[in-house]
């Protein structure tokens, strides 16, 4: 999913999987960025990738209302929901178009989603993996207590005042600024809303047994503390027990309708054809020395990584590592893959092991960039981790590939690239639909047993079968070996 | 459709999910007593669940190269939470503070300011933790360094809060265990504050100890306020002022299980002897049934067996005996209540038998002496049985007609179906109430006639 991902969005989603369409405005403004930044193709694509990422998030926060740099992002973040629905429909397949509609959602705001994402926590050029496990993990967040076949929030059974009661100030926030709520209302609500919980606290009540003299207390408190809202006279009236307790029921009401929103069809977001300014990409200033010295940072951290984990000398420090950060297992599930060795000792070895790694690479950060070590730089470099061992596993996928025969590589193309249904395919190679979706089922357990391979000839593992390990390299196969086909089959 | 623990740990892998036993629970139900109002008591079960829990995961889970301990210390910490919540962790050369919260989701999560910027509170790490007391278990979302907190938070100048959002929280605590080996400094400067005197203490700790439903916390400006809590000595005078104020009235009833009684209260036989004794008690009576020969009382024993049918009279057993084992194992309360009095009666002071107390109200009810019974016992199940009875005193004989006896919950509510008044046609030798409770809970007894009442408390 190379630079496909800044310039096609969602079409329809078929069964499991969503099938994209080009966007041609943005798809030449990224070709447009491909010529000014590497006109003689020189760059690695991954490279390319990042540093297209880059000028789109500066432009971005520059100018946030541009709305084809909003729908580049709107792209980026589609892809990202997919790769998180993908993950999440693990639970159960029937989940994925539901999930997929919600994140249409939260991919349709792409300024306030990335509004914490603080561009100095890409303090060191290799940005680009935080910024997508930033993404993911957000998505998760916020798609999860919306589904509510899936959700920890169950807005069901709950009433308005117990969602007031037990939601966090945020969540309040955000509802109330989704209806539409002004800034001094906002604060009034907030501040009723803050007494209801310290009156809530002061009292072993269920906040559905709450009578009036209960919510007089509240604006009682309310009333204490008012004038410190710095309003004018006007908008800062006292209010009663009545009052408080519609307030409360509002909170409820809107934390609600932010929750359960109606699914929307995918066309949630589609650009306006209206011509824009469209110079204001192709002015963007580019800086070729800065750009030329960010390369060879990010190629002397790469080899850095490389000469770092190939050089271990310990196979059990390799296996270790890759597990945990190729395979994304906890902790608990690598200890199991060591059988004959108890679980506390492996945990032990992988502590003492991901600490001597990360201080590693914290050192040389900061002596090649002089940043200041921090718990979030740690953070950034337990993603530069994740993205090696997620390239190394890219590997596998094209080795792999390579050894599909030319019909098989056509049927994967016309599947995967050309989102051509089973039936589709089946009449232009003379099969039929069944026939058809056995063979890619077949290639697909192909692709994950030689995946499981590769990877077990990598770390000198036999790993066990129905093992946490095994059930990754399932769960991953269908969602890279699409990204992988468009990187090689096109 | 409610998630289980093992598909919300694998949604949410990245965080650290603890299951809560339900020992766990009663545990930090009794850590949560000793407080001067429910505001204190929740901090201190909420809080003391977490600290637990989480304590015993760090030792069993992570290479304790450096010390752990609790700060201020073991004795101290549960006095914070009579005015703030939050637990503070010292790790090494580390400090943490546990942030808990029953919130249902982790949009964001309040870190007061005490833990911020009093400077022998402030902390390294900040943890923030979701409580699910329905489901019984912890989430520990991850874990923020103080310079990003104070950086990044928005800080709410009313309730002195600090409110971070979950984009800055990292999810992963290896990191930070990581980052304490290698010892960053991710405190930054605490702004030292103006001491207070000696004089100034005092003065502030008398207005703060007045009885409040809050914490005194946003009663002084967070200066004064944090220079009181940042020593240790003022901190606990404060708090034994304000729970002394409070808790000298309350009588605990578990603890006369073990024989020890708070003043005022006395053993039945004593305050009920032969010149106080009202009619209805002179003769081995329950109820109108007679018990004051072996024969009567076997065969009293025998016929309460028969009105039941959910435990069986066991062979060969003395009635005594078998009355214990009617209390402890009927499920029946009216008639395990009616076992005890038929043991009172037989066997005073026979050993697993209910502890009864009396406690003499004077006249203070309209002229009318009444005498307030409190009797408990321990269940099978753990719980404990209570019985409630008001008497007359002296040379009467009957209750007043109208007199109520009323079972309150903790906030001074009155329980349903908890309420016996006492009839005019005929009157009545006594009322009483029953019912079952576990230990720790609250509940107050008021006895009311017309325009006056009394009101005794208690902790079960």
């Amino acid at each position: 999913m190379p630079l496909e991902c800044f310039y096609t969005l969602p079409d329809s989603i078929e069964e499991h999987r969503i099938i994209w369409r080009v966007e041609p405005r943005l798809r030449d403004r990224i070709n447009g960025l491909r010529q000014k930044i590497d006109p003689l193709a020189e760059l690695d694509e991954k490279i390319l990738e990042a540093r297209i990422a880059r000028y789109l998030f500066e432009a971005l926060q520059q100018h946030p209302e541009h709305e084809l740099l909003r729908t580049h992002w709107i792209a980026f973040l589609e892809r990202r929901c997919e790769k998180v629905a993908t993950r999440l429909a693990h639970l159960n397949p029937s989940y994925f178009r539901d999930l997929v509609l919600i994140g249409a959602e939260v991919a349709s705001h792409p300024v306030k989603f990335f509004e914490n994402f603080d561009t100095q926590r890409s303090q060191f050029e290799y940005w680009y993996p935080t910024l997508k496990r930033f993404s993911d993990a957000k998505i998760k967040y916020l798609i999860i207590p919306k589904f509510r076949e899936l959700t920890g929030i169950d807005t069901l059974g709950r009433t308005h005042l117990g969602l007031a009661a037990r939601s966090t100030r945020k969540q309040v926030k955000e509802a109330l600024h989704h209806l539409g709520y002004g800034q001094a209302e906002l604060s009034r609500y907030l501040l009723a809303w803050q007494c209801f919980q310290e009156i809530r606290n002061s009292i072993k009540l269920g906040v559905n047994q709450f009578k009036l003299e209960h919510f007089q207390n509240v604006a009682k408190r309310y009333g204490e503390l008012r004038e410190q809202l710095a309003l004018p006279e006007d908008d800062n009236l006292d209010i009663n027990g009545e009052d408080i307790k519609t307030w409360l029921e509002n909170i409820g009401m809107a934390i609600r309708k932010l929750l359960d929103p109606p699914i929307a069809s995918l066309d949630t977001f589609s650009p306006s054809t209206k011509n824009e300014d469209i110079s204001l990409l192709e002015n963007i200033p580019y800086q070729p020395r800065l750009d030329e010295e960010m390369n060879q940072t990010i190629v002397a951290f790469r080899e850095f990584i490389a000469h770092l984990l190939e050089g271990l000398q310990e196979t059990q420090e390799k296996q270790l590592l890759f597990l945990r950060y190729g395979l994304e297992l906890k902790q608990s599930q690598i200890g199991k893959e060591f059988s004959g060795q108890a679980q506390y000792q492996i945990s032990r070895l992988l502590q003492r092991l991901n600490n001597r790694i990360l201080t590693q690479i914290g050192n040389w950060v900061e002596q090649h960039l002089g940043l200041k070590p921090s718990s979030e730089c740690l953070n950034e470099i337990e993603a530069v981790l994740y993205q090696y061992y997620s390239d190394k596993i890219d590997v596998f996928f094209e080795k792999t590939i390579q050894l599909f025969g030319i019909q098989s590589r056509e049927v994967l193309k016309l599947f995967y690239i050309l989102k051509l249904k089973p039936s589709v395919i089946g009449a232009k190679i003379h099969k039929s639909d069944a026939e058809v979706k056995e063979l890619l089922e077949v290639m697909s357990q192909w692709v994950c047993s030689s995946i499981t391979e590769k990877i077990q000839a990598e770390i000198q593992l036999e790993l066990p079968s129905q093992c946490a390990a095994k059930k990754r390299i399932t769960a991953f196969t269908e969602a890279r070996l699409e990204t992988i086909l468009q990187l090689y089959l096109q | 459709m409610k998630l289980t623990l093992q598909t919300l740990s694998s949604l949410y892998s990245e965080h650290l999910w603890l299951e809560l036993s339900d020992s766990d629970l009663e545990q930090a139900k009794l850590a949560s007593q000793g407080y001067s109002n429910e505001t204190g008591r929740n901090y201190a079960y909420l809080n003391s669940l977490c600290l637990n829990t989480f304590l015993n995961w760090i030792q069993n889970n992570l290479s304790l190269e450096a010390s752990l301990s609790v700060f201020p210390n073991e004795k101290l910490l549960p006095n914070v939470w009579e005015f703030v919540s939050g637990c503070g962790i010292n790790w090494g050369s580390k400090r943490l503070v546990l942030i808990p919260s029953d919130a249902i989701d982790i949009a964001d999560f309040a870190v007061p300011q005490e833990w911020v910027d009093i400077p022998n509170w402030a902390a390294d790490y900040y943890l923030p933790i979701r409580v699910d007391l329905e489901e019984q278990y912890l989430q520990v979302w991850g874990f923020v360094s103080r310079n990003t907190l104070k950086a990044k938070a928005d800080y709410d100048p009313i309730y002195r809060l600090y409110y971070l959002e979950k984009d800055w929280v990292v999810p992963n605590l290896e990191i930070m265990q990581l980052a304490s080996n290698l010892c960053l400094d991710e405190k930054g400067k605490v702004t030292a504050l103006p001491k207070l005197s000696e004089t100034e203490a005092k003065n502030l700790i008398e207005k703060l100890s007045k009885p409040s439903p809050y914490s005194p916390r946003l009663n002084a400006t967070f200066e004064k306020w944090g220079a009181l809590l940042n020593e240790s000595y003022w901190l606990q005078k404060l708090y034994e002022r304000r729970v002394q104020s409070v808790s000298s009235t309350i009588s605990v009833l578990s603890r006369w299980l073990d024989n020890v009684v708070e003043a005022g209260w006395q053993p039945f036989e004593e305050l009920f002897n032969a010149k106080t004794l009202a009619p209805a008690f002179r003769a081995q009576r329950v109820r109108g049934i007679e018990l004051e020969t072996p024969e009567k009382a076997r065969r009293a024993v025998k016929q309460l067996y028969k009105s039941q049918s959910e435990v069986s009279l066991p062979p060969n057993i003395e009635e005594r005996d078998a009355l214990v084992y009617l209390i402890q194992n009927t499920p029946d309360e009216s008639l395990r209540w009616k076992a005890a009095e038929y043991l009172w009666a037989i066997a005073p002071n026979y050993p697993d038998s209910a502890i009864r107390k009396v406690m003499d109200l004077g006249v203070q009810l309209m002229g009318h002496p009444i005498a307030l019974m409190v009797a408990v016992l321990r269940k099978l199940d753990g719980k404990v049985a209570v019985l409630l009875r008001a008497y007359p005193m002296e040379n009467r004989t009957k209750l007043p007609p109208g007199l109520k006896l009323i079972g309150l919950d903790e906030n001074g509510a009155s329980i349903p179906r908890l309420e016996a008044v006492a009839r005019s046609e005929p009157q009545d030798d006594y009322i009483s109430l029953y019912f079952s409770a576990d230990v720790g809970d609250r509940f107050s007894v008021r006895l009311t006639l017309e325009d006056t009442s009394i009101t005794e408390q208690f902790i079960v």
